[in-house]
């Protein structure tokens, strides 16, 4: 019996399996149903985005003024977790799309050529149910950082920012903090800093 | 999620064909599909083969049969009982014959065989998506070919006056 033909029978074997139409049509619906809401939320909610865009311009303002303040007069490890996990907690709350597709660690290291370190994740990460959807850029204490999106198991949507260890960032140990509804881990692994926000 | 290039109807045949390769069971697999589709939406991850397929085997790991698809292969089946090149198969398709072939391979198997023969991932692609070695996957993937030419066999010796 030759390969080809134990191929071909397997193929014809899956191809006659089909979805059963009701779970089919159900399941498209949901995609459309998807659609739908983002193209709402896009069309008709202009203003709470203006508005929020007016809030986030404040918010900055108010955090640049704070972030003066405090390299002014403060240099401490803990003020520097707080403004560390506020500006992760901020980040995430954004919602960003991400700019590069991959499932891949690997392929976003290969595609973000601005990052000043190499992009990988960390050992605590590595099999534990996460999935990577995508990646951007971003900025950690004004140091260029990478914003991974993850989806867990049950669905839920975390962000993992990784960036280059510095004289800072080295002081700062194993934490995790609490923030409106988020989860907010620190963490050191090898040469890289790490910070995974995840809703509680 | 660009949804007017996409040909839904296909890839959700293709996850649920892929799901079926996994569990060999029809509910499970229309469940593993189901959990899948909904996690992708919720991300608004990339409407993809790949994506889909890598969410589903996810599922499948946590929910079902994690215990099946890491436990060890002992070593002396790798090369158990080569076949000789007989053909078993009668060029006409036997549905019930394929499906109980199919059956006594394992998780693991069924997958690699599938990814590779069905939707036609090479090798490499195959061990990209399930994170394993290429040569992991070439084994599986000729043990699954051995253990149905074996049953086939088996099946005509039977049927033999």
């Amino acid at each position: 019996m030759s390969e080809d033909k134990i191929e071909k029978h397997v193929k014809s074997y899956y191809s006659s399996q089909t979805l059963d139409p009701k779970i089919m049509a159900r399941l498209k619906s949901m995609s459309e149903a998807s659609v739908e809401t983002e193209e709402t939320t896009t069309i008709f909610n202009r203003w709470p985005m203006m508005k929020m865009g007016i809030a986030a311009s404040f918010l900055m303002f108010t955090v640049v003024t704070t972030q003066v303040l405090f390299n002014t007069y403060s240099h401490n490890t803990g003020d520097l977790v707080m403004r560390i996990a506020q500006e992760v907690e901020l980040n995430h709350n954004k919602q960003f799309k991400s700019d590069f597709l991959s499932t891949n660690v690997q392929t976003l290291a290969s595609v973000m050529h601005k990052l000043d370190f190499d992009l990988k994740l960390p050992a605590r990460l590595i099999n534990a149910g996460y999935e990577i959807i995508g990646a951007r850029y971003c900025s950690i204490q004004g140091g260029i950082a990478a914003q991974l999106k993850l989806i867990d198991s049950a669905g839920k949507t975390s962000t993992l920012y990784v960036t280059k260890l510095n004289d800072l960032l080295v002081e700062i140990s194993q934490q995790s903090q609490s923030h409106d509804g988020l989860t907010i881990d620190l963490w050191q692994d090898e040469s890289l800093f790490y910070s995974l926000a995840q809703p509680q | 999620m660009d949804t007017s290039v996409v040909d839904f109807d296909q890839l959700l045949q293709a996850g649920y064909r892929y799901a079926l390769s996994l569990s060999q069971n029809s509910a499970t697999a229309e469940d593993l599909l189901q959990d899948a589709w909904v996690a992708v939406l919720k991300a608004k991850g990339p409407s993809t083969k790949a994506y889909l397929f890598s969410a589903i085997r996810s599922r499948f790991l946590n929910l079902y049969k994690r215990e099946q698809l890491l436990s060890i292969v002992p070593l002396e089946d790798e090369h158990h009982n080569e076949v000789p090149e007989v053909d078993h198969f009668s060029e006409n398709f036997d549905i019930e014959i394929v499906e109980d072939a199919l059956n006594t391979l394992r998780s693991t198997e069924r997958e690699a065989l599938f990814l590779n023969a069905v939707e036609g991932y090479t090798a490499q692609e195959v061990a990209d998506l399930t994170l394993q070695p290429r040569g992991s996957v070439l084994s599986l993937i000729h043990r699954a070919k051995t253990k149905i030419k074996r049953y086939v066999k088996e099946i005509n010796s039977e049927a033999m006056p």
